[in-house]
């Protein structure tokens, strides 16, 4: 009863105010008339009357405020009154609230949008049951020159066997000429070939249709799996595709699912479009012998942990397991050993995820850097604006306004703003989420970069930087509404500067800002030139003018006669092609994902027995090629058409190869050596400079060149160099390829210059230069917003004085000097601070950069840039300061 | 002679005028001042607070009616809520004064 009729009068009090307020004055009004009418009554004047009626109350006001008291909705009353007059004042200060909103929202939006990004690669765990028990494999052995991400499928069995996992799955990755059935518009797609274990041990369950088991891989059925994404853009999400047939490599399959459409396969940066059983693969690619049962290591392995069991548990398995199966290859105990990590730190690859934590953690200190220089740069205005309002403060406190009450509305107004500046925030971190998102590979493999928008760390941030707000507004708040009314009045009179300590406090911040922003500028500058010097960098051939073609004629289970029959009417038809110089072919394309190895057993026939490994990278090329390519002949000569499978094995060799296999010998024509896979020794009839095959900063390592007409192969790279632009050939290049075969997978069909540019060698540099110098241009554009704001503020506050000066007869001038001496003396203690903050940490990253992290030239141009922005942020208020009108100025209160 | 009303005692002054007869603010005061004649002169400012409270306590409730002059005004009830408050607090107020007055005339 008395609750509901407390919640009532509560209600009402709030939602009918109006009503609420009336009623209040006609109650008062009629104790008035009728405690008059009494005294009238008494023989009284009616103005004496009145008046003594009104004396009763001691003040009608303190009797409705008693009123109001009691109506018990004094807290939410006056909060929204806070609220409404802190949105009264910012919204009277529009250079104040958007240069506040603006760099805070920016600092707030770029560290969300770096820390999302830096999530998909640490943080995120895969989309799986308990993706916290998942390891990831790689092994390392005498055989290999470096760690390998992968295992053999007999080491998987072997995996399988301990007790720590309770199991074990295995995919590879695969390139399928994947067409539906009855269509010649084969196209090479990207598969995970999974073992029978692979969805149920993962536990996800399927969109539509079901997956397969692992009896389905025994019974050895033709089934495939698609992916989400392939699911919607070639079927349209048709339910029906389920059950349909489709041909991969020329074969008949049927699709028996779609997988869940957050499910990108184990891969992290690509997103496999179709999973089918493992043991298909030998009859998808024709191959006699079945790869599951070699050697030879082209799984990715994940297993996953006994409940209870720890990596260090597995390791130790693994240890005992690796020296136990080493003798079984040939190998000494310690000559081989088994890599594992959880999988999250296992990302993108095992054998470069030591790499991860030192980028993620230049992006994550980045990321903590912007928001530092929004709380810094927040902070600085809210100081400006807090010191001017001092009186203000003082003249509320004055009035009877309660200290709690005072801030209160300084805290109103600081939510307020971080408020806009989430609206600032909010928009800019989605949009460059999606940037980053939308980017795109220019090559067959299908880009995954999944960054989701992490609107936790967004609020936090958001958070974080309204606290640097309040806590940097309320310092001088607190003094504001300290009981030193009259000393504030005194000091803060009419045109009076500040006092220099408070202003020594906003010196040092902007000079904080300044110096903080020049070290991301820095940053993004090193990364944008390493792009730059990458990209200019020599990889021992020249791509420019050339338009290339991948044809894999395995994937439609050619013979090597009729391969070479292809290749040679493929070659001969492009030659003749309009604007086409030359044409040549090469096995593995410099640059793309695959390269071949092979190890070496005798030189100049003696057998190098012990000797360290001696695996060295091979290529075939067409005698063409050096010229399609300008590869540089060193020494001897190149190929002619005479290398033919008739002649004697002929190799080309870079002078790594050379320097590693007869250290010091200057000549090397001549001479042979054999590889452990051909019964006959290779002669040496040239040296040429070598290619870069992986990556542009790779350090050259020792390759071999086979002539094509001695190897064969049944997957080659058609390069063209042509007179005009490639784009115009490369139509054509794709119509004779389909002309000779209609069935025959096209891949990389593209000018030589957009498969570098756009495609894998530069793309890490790429993305990284962008991202870099989007943060920096960010975080710059927040210090100039910034500075201007504080600055023109602090000219705005001053008006009055600079009005007087110039009525005085000051020189405009000097009035410039005036206001830009102090903060041009902050700019250069901030790019000083800067310059030395950059050059101690920066070199942390000098792992990623392609230029040297102190590179004098960067500092300089990236210095001198920031500061002559930073004076024309600071000319414009200083201008208006000298422009100021004497008389305007003056009766402005 | 007048004396302010006590501090606390206010709410229960205010409940015992209503007990006589459903009246308004003024009305209240009127019976306060008679009842105690012309002692007890309480605040004008602090009576309409004071019945806000006790409306909002449920002790009394609050009707908009007409006055003899056709103006509106409110005329205070008291609930059974409030007559039971009135009682306790009578009672107490008794103990209490009757407390008061030994100490004071002891000795």
């Amino acid at each position: 009863m008395s609750l509901l009729s407390e919640l009532r009068t509560r209600a009402r009090a709030l939602f009918r105010r109006t009503t609420v307020e009336r009623d209040m004055n006609d109650e008062l009004r009629d104790f008035i008339e009728r405690e008059t009418a009494q005294l009238r009554a008494n023989g009284l004047s009616h103005a004496e009357a009145r008046r003594r009626a009104l004396a009763g109350f001691g003040g009608l006001d303190r009797a409705r405020e008693g009123m109001r008291d009691e109506r018990g909705v004094r807290f939410l009353e006056d909060l929204g009154r806070d609220l409404r007059l802190g949105a009264r004042n910012l919204a009277r200060r529009p250079l104040f609230l958007g240069a506040s909103a603006i760099t805070l929202g920016l600092g707030v939006a770029v560290a969300a949008s770096i820390f999302s990004v830096v999530s998909l690669l640490l943080l995120r765990p895969l989309d799986a049951r308990d993706p916290g028990q998942l390891v990831a494999f790689g092994h390392n052995s005498r055989f290999l020159d470096g760690p390998s991400p992968s295992l053999s499928y007999p080491m998987v069995i072997e995996l399988r066997k301990l007790d720590v996992f309770t199991d074990v799955f295995a995919q590879s990755n695969e390139e399928i000429a994947f067409a539906d059935q009855g269509r010649d518009d084969a196209r090479v797609h990207f598969g995970n070939a999974v073992t029978g274990n692979y969805f149920t041990m993962l536990g996800i369950a399927p969109a539509v249709g079901r997956f397969f088991t692992m009896a389905e891989e025994e019974r050895r059925e033709s089934v495939v799996v698609l992916s989400y994404q392939t699911w919607m853009t070639r079927y349209a999400g048709d339910p029906a595709v389920v059950g349909r047939s489709v041909t991969m490599n020329g074969h008949p399959v049927t699709i028996i699912g779609v997988t869940p459409a957050n499910w990108h396969g184990i891969e992290h940066l690509v997103d496999a479009q179709f999973y089918y059983p493992i043991v298909m693969r030998q009859l998808l690619t024709g191959a006699t012998t079945n790869a599951l049962e070699t050697q030879s290591s082209f799984l990715r392995v994940l297993a996953r942990l006994a409940p209870g069991r720890t990596l260090q548990d597995a390791r130790l398995q693994l240890d005992a397991l690796a020296a136990r199966i080493a003798p079984e290859r040939g190998l000494k105990p310690g000559e081989f050993s088994f890599l594992s990590q959880y999988e999250n730190r296992a990302r993108p690859v095992i054998v470069i995820s030591h790499m991860i934590p030192a980028i993620a953690g230049t992006f994550l200190a980045l990321a903590v850097l912007a928001l530092a220089i929004a709380c810094v740069n927040v902070g600085n205005l809210v100081l400006a604006r807090t010191l001017s309002r001092t009186s203000e403060l003082a003249v509320r406190r004055s009035l009877g306004a309660s200290r709690g009450r005072v801030l209160r509305q300084l805290l109103a107004e600081s939510f307020l703003l971080g408020v806009s500046a989430l609206l600032v925030a909010i928009p800019v971190a989605y949009g460059v989420v999606r940037w980053i998102s939308s980017l795109k590979l220019s090559a067959d493999i299908p880009l995954l970069i999944d960054v989701r928008l992490d609107w936790g760390v967004l609020f936090f941030a958001g958070g974080v930087a309204m606290l640097a707000g309040i806590v940097t507004g309320l310092v001088p708040a607190l003094r504001g509404s300290s009981d030193r009314v009259a000393a504030t009045l005194r000091e803060d009179t009419r045109g009076a500067t500040d006092s220099r300590r408070k202003r020594r406090l906003g010196a040092i911040l902007l000079a904080g800002q300044l110096a903080f922003s020049l070290v991301l500028v820095i940053a993004g500058a090193l990364f944008a030139r390493s792009l730059g010097s990458v990209t200019s960098m020599d990889l021992g051939m020249d791509p420019d003018r050339v338009a290339m073609a991948t044809v894999d004629l395995s994937l439609n289970r050619y013979q090597a006669p009729q391969a070479a029959e292809y290749f040679r009417r493929a070659t001969e038809e492009i030659s003749v092609l309009p604007g086409v110089e030359v044409v040549g072919t090469v096995r593995d394309m410099p640059m793309g994902f695959s390269q071949s190895f092979l190890r070496i057993e005798h030189i100049d026939k003696r057998p190098i027995g012990e000797a360290p490994s001696l695996s060295v990278q091979f290529n075939d090329i067409s005698p063409s090629l050096m010229d399609v390519l300008r590869l540089r002949l060193l020494e001897g000569r190149a190929f002619d058409q005479f290398d033919d499978s008739t002649a004697p094995p002929r190799v080309l060799v870079n002078p790594q190869f050379a320097e590693r296999l007869w250290p010091g010998e200057k000549h090397v024509v001549g001479r042979q050596f054999k590889f452990t896979s051909d019964p006959v020794p290779f002669e040496i009839v040239g040296v040429i400079a070598g290619v870069k095959a992986e990556f542009p900063t790779e350090t050259p390592r020792p390759q071999v060149f086979r002539p094509y007409a001695q190897a064969g192969g049944l997957r080659r790279t058609i390069l063209a160099r042509v007179r005009g632009t490639p784009e115009e050939v490369v139509p054509a290049m794709g119509r004779v390829l389909r002309g000779l075969d209609p069935t025959v997978a096209i891949g990389d069909l593209r000018s030589t210059h957009e498969f570098l540019h756009n495609g894998k060698a530069f793309f890490l540099y790429r993305l990284g230069s962008t991202l870099t110098l989007a943060i920096g241009v960010l975080g710059l554009l927040q210090t100039l917003v910034g500075l201007y704001g504080v600055i023109a503020y602090g000219v705005s506050q001053r008006a009055q004085e600079f009005g007087i000066r110039v009525a005085l007869g000051a020189a405009r001038g000097q009035l410039v000097r005036q206001v830009m001496g102090p903060a041009a003396a902050q700019i250069t203690v901030g790019s000083v601070v800067g310059i030395v903050v950059a050059g101690l940490t920066l070199p942390a990253a000098g792992a990623i950069l392609a230029v040297s992290p102190r590179d004098p030239l960067t500092y300089a141009l990236c210095t001198m840039g920031l500061v002559s922005l930073a004076l024309i942020a600071l000319y414009l208020p200083a201008r208006r300061a000298a422009g100021a009108e004497p008389m305007r100025a003056l009766r402005r209160d | 002679m007048q004396t302010d009303v006590l501090q606390g005692t206010l709410d229960m002054l205010i409940l015992k005028a209503l007990s006589l007869e459903t009246t308004h603010g003024w009305g209240i005061a009127q019976h306060i001042r008679r009842l105690s004649r012309d002692v007890l002169q309480i605040n004008h400012g602090s009576l309409y607070p004071a019945l806000q409270r006790l409306e909002r306590k449920g002790l009394v409730s609050g009707e908009w009616g007409e006055s003899e002059n056709n103006r509106r005004a409110k005329f205070y009830t008291l609930t059974a809520a409030g007559r039971r408050y009135l009682g306790s607090e009578t009672q107490d107020w008794q103990r209490f004064s009757a407390a008061v007055q030994m100490v004071m005339t002891s000795a």
